[in-house]
């Protein structure tokens, strides 16, 4: 599926690559005026949806502030993770914004596909899972572990452990329902992710692992227009002012 | 409200409940909580709207495509029609692609590639149903047309009235009959398919499940709340279809 | 008024018709027999282009109904044809069968046709019986109504293809009965049937074909007294 969807996206890159059109101006976008972003909101507390079905967390917080800086109005465009990197490779969304790791293997990979902006926060992988198990990074190989499908996390514990100790969910709700369920032993997935889980369910446990630190940043449609730069520009200004460590911090402590 | 915050806070807590109280806490904060029932309401109201499009569509398409490949196996030998021929090879590649893949890819290709630029997904979702349903429903037609009594045909003929009429007025009210059931099958299926617009970002149903989901992180309740309201409406339809049935049936026995 | 030149028809291998010629004249009764197999019901069939000869030319009123460039539609409206098996549209009351037709085709206004049709059927005694479907008829009844809609495009000739075959015996009668008439009013029919009786009765000519070959006509006194053929002798000897 991975695959053909790449094959899909090389195909429909050149076509797409028709209508994007440079203005001459420091930066375009898709729509004229507007900043859009694809994002998977099921990844608490970088993005999730409220009751009114307004995308919040700390990205879109993020993403206001930009498109503030810029003078663009923002619109989130909510769809699943896969279909979020898909939109930004193929030109719907100017941007995807959905906890995109920028650092490693994966980043180079996905690099083909879109543009990084600079890296705003960096997290590592942790375990969570019911408290009294003993789960840790020497024993991690003996368990179900479950992790959100195309995350990092899938990736690490794939190549580390087979794909036939690796359950993977589309959404981290579905992973943690197994959890509680115990289908799967733990789940292996961002620390900041897990911390906002940790606060809903006191039953459960988190453990740090030793894999690399990796960062965030969002991903731009590749196109020659300067709105990377832009955004590069807007995004240094609010993490020298310290913006983005206070939403970090604000979205952290909910 | 209050028994709902007490008992929570209980869950919160670690404390132990007893399943009722569990089960009271999951049901509310999924379904009544903050009114989140209306948001269900709302994704009924696209699921609603996609099915029908995505019907219209594919029996309009479903009819064109079983008409025109029947009307050229009928030919006359010696008569071949030319406009008729090139229809034919166009709609048995078209029935012969959608059949062959998979609806999640059509949905893909759909939503970034052909109309990347479209973000009205509940359109896009029903066009692609649409004309996924379409090569179902022209094969489904096709057979029914096909199990007429060539007599009936002949009849029709012998009377000076010409292919077309033949078709209109006595063919494809037999056939229709006939075929009823597999289309209502069909419809069913069709229904339960918007579910898989969710992944593009179409607003129905499911997606307003996942929403929940993101909010409360448990996922049974909002998917099991879901499943009944499909089953709700596929009763609701099933019953509709049997008195539109019974109604057909009427020139059969008295 | 219907010239039949050189008629051969082959399914496959298989010749079914092997050049047969026959001229029907206005107002004459033609009844075709023969065993089954002999390609009567072909050769009927042949005549309003259900089926396509192989070769051959059947020509209509001095157009030549295989000629291309006709419009088969516009000839078979001056040919009624009644089916063994009475083909009634089941989906239609038996006023809409009887009527579609004429309407469709701008032959008659939806009026018109309406009172066409009640009048043809209270001629056979069925007119309660308009707003009813086919599957509420008896055998007898739906051919009586097959025949009204036949002849209610008011057509030049009507082709008969076995009218009784699939009829209880009881209800043979009652069918036979408007043939009989309809010839005795000077209607231009060409019948296959296995009623003897009704050939020996009303028609004006007898045909006999046995396997794909014309091998003897004439009048029914010439056929069934003194028939010259010996396939024709021995089967007759069997029928009768």
């Amino acid at each position: 599926m991975k695959k053909l969807i790449a094959l899909l996206a090389v195909l429909a890159l050149s076509l797409s690559l028709v209508s994007a059109v440079a203005e001459g101006t420091s930066f375009t976008t898709i729509e004229p005026g507007k900043l859009t972003y694809a994002t998977s909101p099921d990844f608490p507390p970088f993005e999730s949806r409220d009751d009114d079905d307004n995308v919040i967390g700390i990205e879109p917080d993020i993403m206001a502030l930009i498109g503030e800086k810029l003078g663009l109005t923002v619109e989130a465009v909510p769809m699943d993770f896969t279909s979020a990197l898909l939109s930004a490779q193929l030109g719907k969304t100017d941007l995807v914004v959905s906890g995109v790791t920028a650092t490693g293997e994966k980043a180079e990979e996905r690099k083909i596909w879109f543009d990084f902006t600079d890296i705003y926060t960096s997290i590592q992988q942790a375990i969570v899972f019911k408290s009294g198990k003993d789960i840790t990074m020497d024993n991690l190989g003996q368990q179900t572990i479950g992790v959100q499908a195309g995350t990092t996390g899938q990736d690490l514990t794939e190549d580390d452990f087979g794909e036939d100790h690796v359950v993977a969910y589309d959404t981290y709700s579905l992973a943690f329902q197994a959890l509680l369920n115990d289908q799967v032993d733990c789940i292996v997935l961002d620390d900041a992710v897990g911390k906002a889980y940790l606060a809903l369910h006191p039953e459960l446990t988190m453990v740090q692992t030793t894999y690399d630190v990796e960062g965030y940043a969002f991903g731009v449609y590749k196109q020659d227009t300067g709105l990377l730069e832009a955004i590069n520009g807007a995004l240094k200004e609010l993490m020298e002012e310290g913006v983005v460590d206070e939403i970090i911090a604000k979205w952290m402590a909910e | 409200m209050q028994q709902f915050d007490a008992w929570k806070a209980l869950i919160t807590a670690g404390e132990p409940v007893s399943l009722w109280q569990r089960f009271y806490v999951y049901f509310y904060q999924a379904f009544i909580y903050k009114d989140r029932w209306q948001q269900y309401l709302n994704g009924v109201r696209t699921t609603l709207y996609v099915t029908a499009v995505a019907l219209l569509i594919g029996i309009i398409l479903g009819l064109l495509v079983a008409v025109v490949r029947t009307a050229h196996d009928q030919q006359r030998p010696g008569h071949k029609n030319i406009v008729l021929g090139f229809l034919n090879g166009v709609f048995r590649v078209y029935v012969t692609v959608i059949r062959g893949t998979p609806m999640m890819v059509q949905l893909m290709i759909m939503g970034f590639v052909i109309f990347s630029s479209s973000k009205d997904f509940a359109m896009v979702g029903a066009l692609t149903l649409g004309i996924n349903s379409g090569a179902y429903t022209a094969e489904i037609i096709r057979g029914g047309l096909m199990s007429v009594d060539a007599g009936q045909m002949e009849a029709g003929r012998s009377l000076g009235l010409n292919y077309t009429d033949t078709m209109r007025f006595i063919i494809v009210p037999q056939a229709v009959k006939a075929i009823l059931p597999s289309l209502g099958n069909e419809f069913i299926v069709l229904l339960k398919d918007t579910s898989l617009i969710s992944v593009i970002g179409g607003k129905e149903l499911i997606y307003a499940a996942r929403g929940v989901i993101s909010r409360t992180y448990e996922a049974m309740f909002p998917f099991l709340g879901a499943a009944f309201i499909y089953l709700l409406l596929v009763m609701l339809f099933t019953w509709l279809l049997g008195i539109f049935e019974r109604r057909l049936r009427a020139s059969d026995r008295r | 008024m219907i010239d039949v030149k050189n008629l051969t028809k082959r399914f496959g291998d298989l010749l079914v018709l092997d050049d047969v010629s026959e001229h029907i004249d206005k107002g004459e009764c033609v009844v075709v027999i023969g065993p089954s197999g002999s390609g009567k019901s072909t050769f009927l069939r042949c005549l309003n282009l259900l089926e396509i000869p192989t070769s051959g030319e059947i020509v209509f009123g001095g157009v030549s109904m295989t000629d291309p460039k006709t419009d088969i539609n516009l000839m078979r409206q001056k040919m009624g044809m009644v089916f063994q098996h009475f083909n009634l549209f089941p989906n239609m009351t038996i006023l809409n069968n009887i009527t579609l037709a004429p309407v469709r085709t701008k032959k008659l206004t939806k009026a018109d046709a309406e009172a066409k049709a009640m009048d043809l059927l209270a001629r056979v005694g069925l007119q309660d019986k308009a707003g009813s479907y086919p599957a509420q008829l008896s055998g007898g009844q739906k051919q009586r109504v097959a025949i009204v809609r036949a002849l209610c495009m008011e057509p030049e000739v009507l082709l008969f293809d076995e009218p009784t075959s699939a009829l209880d015996p009881e209800m043979v009668g009652e069918v036979l009965d408007v043939m009989k008439r309809l010839a005795k009013q000077g209607m231009t029919m060409v019948v296959v049937t296995h009623e003897m009786g009704f050939a020996r009765e009303v028609a004006h000519r007898v045909v006999f074909l046995d396997g794909g070959k014309l091998l003897e006509q004439g009048t029914p006194q010439e056929i069934f007294e003194n028939p010259q053929n010996e396939r024709l002798r021995s089967f007759l000897a069997k029928v009768l």
